[in-house]
């Protein structure tokens, strides 16, 4: 019976512990024929995704751009 | 002090203890009437005490620590009539069981009032949920459209809200054992806080019972019971299994089950995993995928004259909100796809709910004092364009109190005295995008007292209720009172073969924060909402009438009903548009008035003893105080279940097959700007298998639901606007591995 406790325990711990949420990132851009591209991003995960998402895709002029991910 | 704080404990231990000195055993024996042999194997149970035991195989049984208090018990034996009875320690009792002919109905208790459900005065419908249903069902929401009266108001599969005669959202109260869930269930996407797992049968309650309920229930109430404790001294565990073909789902729970000495313990975890739901031409909805996970524990002690339940319930799910879109062009095959996907993408919702739950019931000679304590956290994240900043995020804090003190004056003459008290704080995160309904709090209290008198034949019940609500909001800073009576008399004549029951009852609704003061977008339902500060209470009267007939082959129900609300409250749809989303006003109109009948028929033909036929009808009409058609009202459905039962035996046998139709008639009694719907069938059928063991039981299920691949889109789907069908054909297989050691 404690072995089924336990396995009942563990199964729910196991299940409700969640995987380090990554997405894939790009932002929204006009190439030189001044049609709309996704520029890609590739995939990012955590801390480094959050400040992503929260203060956007900094260009080298310095302006940032938003930048729009996908859950996978 | 401390000296007094032992001495004040030492009081408490001996008033819990008191009338140790009683015998505080119930005996007896249970005989076949026809033979006066014993019946082995018979369970005899206390619903209140939650205490019980089985013969041994001479008939005889006896249930320790079974207080002096003249509690119900209920017998049941394979191949005999269910028994009931009151009855209190200090007698030796003789039960006779009469061989069962055939099983129409079963007893089952009416849990809020503690009467069983065939003498209770307000009619309950009960649905069993701890055993195999005949035809699969995968949510609790597939469980309600199979209920007469009862409907639901859906996005995809994942998310579903009880509509109970029209009514649903803050209108349809929700209880777990006593414990009132709250969930934000206002919005129109945010479903039924409770999963099926670990429930023993949910009870329901159509139309105002603002009495028992409190403010909010005018609608109705779902009151779910938790699964009863193992045996004494015994532990018994499951697992279970089903895999479905539409969502390629598969739902697996498992559960544990002891008893020893005094101590009671159950815990349960389940998880469901579904894909996008496959439309009858093969392809699929997007985002209709979703995932929850559930646990839940439960601690019951009992000692002389106390009881105490202490229950758990922790949940997580994570839905996809499918016909979601940012696109400037908005058209239905947009949200095809034609790949299977399990994992998330946007927009979702991510649920995450803790609920606890204490009761203490003491009893006396002639009465019972139950004191409830209990903690709700509803934590709901919608996320829309961005994967960890969500656009909606709001935790739900509810603390409940429920005092019920019940004095028996004499065996046909009882008074019931109650106090109920909630505290609720809606906290939006930092993050959060939007804020829907901002940062507030509810306070309630109500105090009721209801008369129960009758006899064997004729019953009577009466109560008056005060309530009072404090809405308190931070931003924009304001603070509106609520106050509202009501009230409920009914009576009932139990005679052999028919009951006749007539209920007159009221409710209240106090406008919710949302109504008063939400503008904003909300996602999930695809709209602009706008509040209005000045809506006032909704008060609603309601007549209900239940004639039952039955007999050994035939049942029958008749229930009409009229209900009128006072000041409802509605969302209308406007003409105009705000950041492309329709925008919906919250107003309200001086009167509207609901009516209808469930009718139902179940028939066992003397000839066929295996077979059992039932059919049950549902009608509800709407109208306005203007004469118009109200909002999301269901159409009429007609329900029919044709079982063939098989008889037990050893090794593998069939149990029962079933074929279900639902018909669902056309709904063209529509509110202004709301489409009409057509009328679809769906046929499903599925058989129940058993194999049995010495000591384990396995059941086993297969069938098919929608079985002619009907493309159907439901009158309260949310994703009507979109014309996105909800699932074609639907195979589905599963087993439920059933361990028993006494």
């Amino acid at each position: 019976m404690k072995k089924v406790i336990l396995g009942i325990l563990a199964m729910s711990a196991i299940g409700f512990t969640s995987c380090k949420k990554c997405s894939e990132c790009h932002y929204e851009a006009l190439d030189s024929s001044g049609a709309e591209v996704e520029v890609e991003l590739g995939e990012h995960c955590g801390d480094d995704l959050n400040t992503l998402e929260s203060s956007g895709y900094q260009l080298s002029d310095g302006t940032f751009l938003e930048v729009h991910c996908h859950a996978h | 002090m401390k000296s007094r704080i032992y001495k004040l404990l030492f009081l408490v231990l001996i008033f819990l203890d008191g009338g140790g000195y009683y015998s505080q055993v119930l005996k007896g024996v249970v005989l076949n009437s026809d033979t006066k042999i014993g019946v082995p194997d018979a369970y005899i149970y206390s619903f209140d005490l939650e205490i019980g035991n089985s013969t041994n195989e001479k008939g005889n049984f006896e249930i320790l620590q079974f207080p002096k208090y003249k509690s119900k018990i209920l017998i049941s034996a394979y191949g005999y009539e269910d028994q009931s009875m009151f009855i209190s320690s200090d007698s030796i009792i003789t039960i006779l069981m009469e061989p069962k002919h055939a099983m129409l109905d079963e007893f089952v208790v009416a849990t809020p009032t503690g009467k069983l459900q065939g003498e209770n005065i307000t009619y309950v419908t009960t649905v069993k949920l701890n055993e195999p249903a005949s035809i699969n069902n995968n949510t609790i929401g597939e469980v309600l459209t199979n209920v007469p009266g009862v409907y639901v108001a859906s996005v995809g599969r994942g998310i579903s809200k009880p509509v109970i005669r029209g009514l649903s959202g803050n209108r349809v109260v929700t209880y777990l054992d006593g414990l009132r869930i709250e969930n934000q269930q206002w919005g129109g996407d945010h479903g039924v806080g409770v999963t099926a797992l670990g429930i023993d049968r949910l009870e329901i309650i159509k139309g105002p019972s603002s009495l028992l309920y409190g403010s909010d229930a005018i609608g109705g109430v779902l009151y779910y019971v938790e699964s009863q404790y193992a045996k004494k001294n015994t532990w018994k565990s499951f697992i279970e299994t089903t895999f479905e073909s539409s969502s390629l789902s598969n739902t697996t729970n498992l559960g544990t089950q002891f008893t020893k000495g005094n101590s009671k313990f159950n815990f349960f975890y389940g998880s469901s995993i579904n894909a996008d739901y496959a439309l009858p031409s093969g392809l699929r909805i997007l985002d209709s995928r979703f995932l929850s996970q559930a646990f839940k524990t439960s601690y019951g002690y009992n000692k002389n004259r106390w009881k105490i339940n202490v229950r758990y319930n922790f949940s997580k799910s994570i839905i996809g909100i499918p016909g979601h879109s940012h696109k400037d062009s908005i058209y239905t095959e947009l949200f095809y796809t034609d790949k299977v996907n399990w994992s998330s993408t946007l927009p979702i919702q991510n649920i995450t709910n803790n609920f606890i739950n204490v009761e203490n019931k003491f009893y006396f000679d002639k009465s019972y004092l139950t004191i409830q304590i209990g903690h709700t956290a509803n934590d709901l994240k919608e996320f829309e364009e961005k994967v960890t900043i969500p656009g909606i995020d709001m935790l739900l804090n509810s603390s409940t109190l429920n005092l019920r003190y019940a004095y028996k004056f004499s065996p046909i003459l009882e008074l019931v005295n109650g106090v109920q008290g909630m505290y609720q704080r809606n906290s939006n995160g930092k993050n959060a995008e939007e804020i829907l309904i901002p940062n507030a709090y509810t306070t309630d209290l109500g105090i009721y007292s209801i008369l129960f008198a009758g006899n064997n034949k004729f019953k009577f019940q009466s109560g008056l209720r005060t309530d009072y609500r404090m809405i308190s909001v931070d931003s924009p800073n304001f603070q509106k009172d609520f106050t509202g009576i009501n009230y409920a008399i009914g009576g009932g004549y139990f005679a052999k073969n028919s009951i006749i029951r007539l209920n007159i009852s009221s409710g209240y609704r106090a406008p919710h924060t949302s109504e008063m003061i939400a503008n904003g977008v909300h996602h999930g339902s695809f709209q602009y909402v706008i509040g209005d500060l000045e809506l006032r209470t909704e008060n609603a009267s309601q007549i209900d009438f239940v004639y039952e007939y039955a007999n050994k082959h035939l049942s029958l129900i008749f229930n009409p009903f009229f209900n009128q609300i006072q000041n409802f409250i509605y969302l209308q749809k406007q003409d105009s548009v705000i950041t492309s989303y329709p925008v919906y006003n919250y107003v309200q109109n001086e009167r509207v008035a609901m009516h209808g009948f469930d009718f139902g028929v179940h028939y066992h033909p003397h000839f066929l003893h295996r077979l059992h036929l039932e059919s049950s009808y549902s009608y509800l009409k709407a109208l306005n105080s203007d004469g118009d058609f109200i909002d999301q009202i269901p159409p009429a459905k007609w329900l029919t279940n044709v079982k063939v039962e098989f008889n037990e035996k050893d090794g593998f046998y069939i149990k029962n097959i079933v074929m279900r139709s639902n018909f669902i008639f056309p709904q063209n009694d529509v509110a202004i700007n709301e489409l009409p719907s057509k009328s679809y069938n769906l046929l499903s059928f599925g058989f129940n298998g058993v194999i049995k063991t010495k000591h384990n039981i396995i059941n086993i299920n297969a069938g098919v639901k929608n079985l002619f691949n009907s493309n159907y889109v439901d009158h309260l789907s949310n994703l009507k606007y979109l014309n996105l069908a909800a699932p074609g054909i639907n195979f589905y297989i599963g087993a439920k591995f059933n361990i028993n050691n006494k």
